[in-house]
């Protein structure tokens, strides 16, 4: 692992020294030791990839994934221990009673966001959700549409559903959106055509959590007759959301960003007016030839035992998020300057569990690697191994050092307020030692501005 | 509907297993629920129009409880065997004011 880290660590040096040769002799420094501290020599310690924990990371990176309710597994283990049937089995009780645990299941998933069971479809998760809703529409509808409209933002599934389209001749518009991540109305009704399917724009962004005004979107769409897909995975369970009220036809539900298990997710399929796909996967018919497969009756009563513990608590639950961003956005800000939040500074239009913060003259890979103790992320998990900055951020217009330097703070149920203090002490000290060994910031101390500074090759 | 002692003992309950569940994380949040159910049933159980929600959150809320307390066993078998950081920060507290 270190060799690794320090080959990837040595070519990310390689890359900004190019454009900052006259601190790199500083900056390396400080890449190569700040971001290993001294491990403290500790009975019981943790050794992993060459890191050596003192014990297990506070976990902060709720979108990432969720641990699994205490509740949700009390309701999955008898499906995995006697009652193992196939629910589609039609000729005994092993089946029966499979089928009536998945029914109920769809029920509760159906109420969640306050659709009929019957326009639910099971899937493996939000990324096939969001593939069967794209491609499905489009392979449906593709004799007399040609069009689809979605974002800059969208998560990497719905942008490459839509990649995988335009290359069978499908036209697609990718919105931009706002400095704050907003979707504007006026540029979606501008890219509407005649000819366009769907609309495609998620309730809530994974990465900044901006939410996009999807009543309005819902209205324009339902007026024009085009389909109207969100991509639901970090709104559903938390957040009120209903497809009714909402205008929309199709949403991607996924089990393991509400505190439910991995591996299973749903589908919204409006019946009224209906919404016709082509089916993504060929077999048995199950889910009414929607989504062939065996259903698999754990997951899913896992899925509905988390839909319906989420409906529960779910006034409970923002409350308390709201208690813990309010306490680690004060804290940091409060103690640290040149901190900018990505997305929304109004809770009117962001998830408050989703707090993505950017840190100024410090380095991104030592900022990240020196918070061993924390488990956060610099953005979204599926591209978290890459040293290039997020192309959510890049979209909003974030200046490049400050999307090298974002952290996402993932905060959930099962978050505590201890938990959000410590983090904040751990990454306000871990900044300004940063930054104390940076010339960068020597220089903005002096009443420097860093962007007046020509660098010069050498 | 549950009389006030049998609230009373419900939240003890939560309490004491917030104490004792095998998962630093699953404590806090035991912790967390008992106290702020115990406050939204402290002004005792709603009158008619509210009452058969209220019926049901108790009955939720007593399900709940049944299900944390069969988890905490899961949990004692295939939980972390190594502590979480604050907890070592705690022990460690704890140590410095013992010695």
């Amino acid at each position: 692992m270190l060799r690794l880290l320090g080959g990837e660590l040595a070519r990310a040096a390689g890359a900004r020294l190019a454009s900052f040769p006259a601190a790199s002799g500083s900056l390396s420094c400080a890449r190569f030791f700040s971001a290993q501290p001294q491990p403290e020599e500790e009975e019981g310690g943790i050794e992993m990839k060459g890191i050596k924990l003192r014990g297990a990371p506070m976990y902060l990176d709720m979108q990432a994934t969720t641990p699994l309710d205490p509740r949700v597994l009390d309701a999955m283990l008898p499906y995995m221990v006697d009652q193992f049937g196939n629910p589609h089995s039609r000729t005994h009780m092993y089946g029966w009673e499979s089928e009536d645990a998945v029914e109920k299941a769809r029920a509760q998933v159906a109420s969640l966001i306050g659709a009929d069971p019957k326009e639910i479809v099971f899937t493996s998760g939000a990324t096939e959700s969001n593939n069967m809703a794209i491609k499905g529409v489009a392979g449906f509808y593709k004799d007399k549409k040609r069009h689809i409209i979605t974002t800059q933002t969208e998560h990497k599934c719905v942008l490459d559903s839509c990649r995988h389209l335009q290359q069978r001749g499908w036209d697609v518009t990718y919105l931009p959106v706002s400095k704050d991540g907003r979707l504007a109305l006026s540029d979606l009704e501008a890219a509407m055509r005649p000819d366009t399917a769907l609309v495609s724009v998620m309730a809530i962004n994974n990465e900044i959590g901006v939410r996009q005004p999807l009543a309005d979107i819902g209205a324009m769409c339902r007026a024009r007759k085009v389909f109207f897909h969100t991509d639901a995975a970090q709104a559903v369970g938390k957040v009120p959301l209903n497809v009714g009220d909402a205008g929309i036809d199709l949403a991607s539900i996924s089990g393991h960003k509400l505190y439910g298990p991995k591996g299973v997710g749903a589908l919204y399929v409006r019946r009224r007016p209906r919404v016709r796909l082509e089916a993504q996967m060929s077999g048995g018919g199950q889910e009414r030839g929607l989504r062939s497969g065996t259903v698999p009756a754990p997951l899913v009563v896992g899925l509905g035992a988390a839909c319906e513990v989420a409906q529960r608590e779910m006034a409970a639950d923002e409350a308390h998020v709201r208690r813990l961003e309010a306490r680690l956005r004060g804290g940091i800000t409060s103690r640290l300057q040149g901190v900018q939040l990505n997305g929304p500074e109004d809770l009117a239009h962001r998830y408050p569990g989703n707090v993505n913060l950017s840190f100024a003259y410090v380095e991104g890979e030592s900022l990240i690697m020196g918070l061993k103790d924390i488990a956060v992320s610099s953005g979204s998990a599926c591209t978290s191994a890459s040293l290039e900055p997020s192309y959510v951020l890049r979209a909003l217009g974030v200046e490049e050092d400050m999307a090298h330097t974002s952290i996402r703070f993932g905060l959930g149920r099962f978050t505590s307020e201890e938990e959000v203090d410590r983090a904040v002490e751990m990454t306000v000290a871990h900044v300004q030692k940063l930054r104390d060994m940076s010339p960068l910031w020597e220089l903005v101390q002096e009443g420097v501005d860093l962007k007046s500074i020509s660098w010069v090759q050498h | 509907m549950p009389t006030a002692a049998q609230v009373r003992s419900l939240m003890r309950q939560y309490l004491r297993l917030g104490r004792t569940f095998p998962n630093y994380n699953i404590r806090s949040y035991l912790d967390r629920k008992g106290r702020e159910d115990a406050r939204r049933w402290a002004s005792g159980p709603p009158a008619d129009a509210a009452a058969p929600a209220a019926e049901a959150a108790w009955r939720a809320a007593v399900d709940d409880l049944a299900a944390f307390k069969r988890q905490a066993a899961v949990y004692g078998m295939y939980g972390r065997k190594f502590k979480t950081v604050l907890e070592l920060e705690h022990d460690a507290a704890a140590k410095a004011k013992a010695g």
